[in-house]
């Protein structure tokens, strides 16, 4: 197998500048994550989801550890030619139209014709459903456009492995559907792809592995499969792990 | 680099608050020029030593318009998170919104550059001045708000906007003024400690008024050669110095 990301103890805490006090956000956590995978790192808010993320793509340093994405150093700009990511929020830039958002993050990838990316950006505007609206300004698009352009931009590249943190967060059921089919499409493709969810029945239907992390701690990674033998759902699995882990 | 540029200059361009800077600076001089008329040498220079002193004005509201949200806007909103998980390094993300800042400003002294040059070209008066002083005046006080830009960005890393602003405006004034208070200090006491740490200053600190050819624009003084190397010389390592600097704490910065 080939693992796409490795992190060996990684360990990050924040100092609060005014009382003196450390704040643990991720506690020597470890984890790999296999080439074809569909893992979701599920946990309550604040657990260390998104700092894990941050860690994996270079945009926080390890207080310690060790973080290998795709062979490379987190830091390394060149392995994000082949990774695409969808934040949790809608960061974009709202005086631009969707053509020209797209245009703008095809350009960092340095497409070799502008016919090339013209047609990429044909065929991610299809797949996830926003043609009709390929020249309305962000600023106008509903939370679920938003959401799908996110999508259409982490896949602009190709990437072999996608890091998604909280794609289904406040979409609606509709909407939510229609990104996990574009997600198992993805998947199908022959994509790997990280997420992050605290909306456990999606992180169910959709991933082959799971990590439970809580207060910075992981309490599981492995298949789904191994963690549900005992015919209860994820959401009680969840809670059981989460209060043993509280006593 | 190239496509963070575009992306500032577009940015630059579709906020009002530009326009209207444009417009105002305009109407200003176009008053101005209706209350000099042509053919008076000495109200020319008149309206030509007002034109080139607003310039640097408007310029450095631009600056600081555009500079002080440059990058902490896209840390804050965390826009910069969809560009970072891209393939551009954290100093190719910083060069490219620099290097876009410095052309909006550019787009700003080029339309006041041409009014100027228009202005003392059709004036009539136009054997009193030279317009290659007039150009390498305004080159230099573009040059003058590309280091300003460096200095901004720098600041607005750790200070809040507000602080930001005010500090950089503060900054301009002192790097035009500074080498007066060495001069002070030398004549109150040469040799005490006072004196010594103005000297350190004077070295680390820009001196903006290398950058000032406006007498020899306005008055036609005697332009040599040094007066526009040395100072091309000391604002390019001025700026490469405050980009370093930038890009060790855009390195730091925990996103």
């Amino acid at each position: 197998m080939c693992t796409l990301i490795r992190i060996t103890d990684f360990y990050k805490s924040y100092l609060n500048k005014f009382t003196k006090t450390k704040r643990i956000a991720v506690e020597n956590l470890s984890l790999e994550i296999e080439k074809g995978q569909i893992y979701g790192l599920i946990g309550p808010n604040g657990s260390g989801k998104t700092t894990t993320i941050k860690a994996i793509l270079g945009f926080i340093k390890p207080s310690s550890g060790q973080i290998e994405i795709l062979g490379k150093s987190p830091l390394d700009s060149k392995k994000n030619r082949r990774i695409g990511f969808l934040p949790e929020e809608s960061y974009y830039h709202d005086f631009l139209t969707i053509k020209e958002q797209l245009e703008f993050y095809g350009a960092l990838y340095n497409f070799p014709t502008k016919k090339a990316l013209d047609i990429k950006i044909a065929e991610v505007i299809e797949l996830t459903g926003i043609k009709q609206y390929i020249n309305t300004f962000i600023s106008e698009l509903s939370r679920g456009n938003l959401q799908r352009l996110g999508i259409a931009q982490s896949i602009m590249n190709d990437p072999e492995l996608l890091i998604y943190d909280e794609p289904a967060s406040g979409i609606d059921p509709v909407g939510r559907f229609e990104i996990r089919k574009i997600l198992t499409d993805l998947s199908r493709e022959g994509k790997t792809i990280f997420m992050s969810s605290h909306f456990l029945p999606e992180v169910e239907k959709l991933c082959t592995h799971i990590g439970i992390i809580l207060n910075g701690k992981l309490l599981y990674s492995g298949k789904l499969s191994d963690l549900n033998t005992e015919g209860k759902d994820l959401e009680e699995k969840f809670m059981n792990l989460m209060r043993s882990d509280s006593k | 680099m190239i496509p963070v540029a575009k992306l500032v200059i577009k940015e630059s361009i579709r906020k009002k608050i530009y326009h209207f800077l444009i417009i105002f600076s305009l109407l200003i001089l176009f008053v101005l020029y209706s209350y000099s008329p042509f053919g008076v040498k000495q109200q020319t220079k008149t309206a030509l030593d007002f034109s080139l002193s607003i310039l640097p004005l408007l310029g450095l509201f631009v600056t600081l318009f555009t500079c002080t949200t440059l990058i902490m806007d896209d840390i804050k909103s965390k826009k910069i998170y969809l560009i970072l998980s891209k393939p551009i390094s954290r100093f190719s993300y910083l060069c490219g919104k620099l290097l876009g800042a410095y052309l909006s400003i550019f787009l700003v002294y080029f339309i006041m550059g041409i009014i100027i040059f228009c202005f003392v070209y059709f004036s009539g008066m136009r054997q009193f001045f030279s317009l290659t002083k007039i150009f390498w005046a305004i080159f230099f006080s573009f040059f003058e708000m590309m280091l300003m830009a460096n200095v901004i960005v720098c600041l607005a890393f750790f200070l809040p906007q507000g602080t930001a602003i005010s500090l950089s405006i503060f900054s301009y004034l002192f790097f035009h003024i500074k080498s007066n208070f060495l001069k002070y200090a030398l004549l109150s006491n040469p040799n005490s400690v006072k004196t010594f740490i103005w000297k350190i200053f004077y070295y680390i600190i820009p001196d903006f008024e290398y950058f000032n050819l406006r007498d020899q624009a306005v008055h036609n003084f005697v332009l040599k050669n040094s007066q526009i190397y040395m100072p091309l010389l000391y604002g390019t390592a001025t700026l490469f110095l405050f980009l370093t600097i930038a890009a060790i704490f855009l390195y730091r910065k925990e996103l």
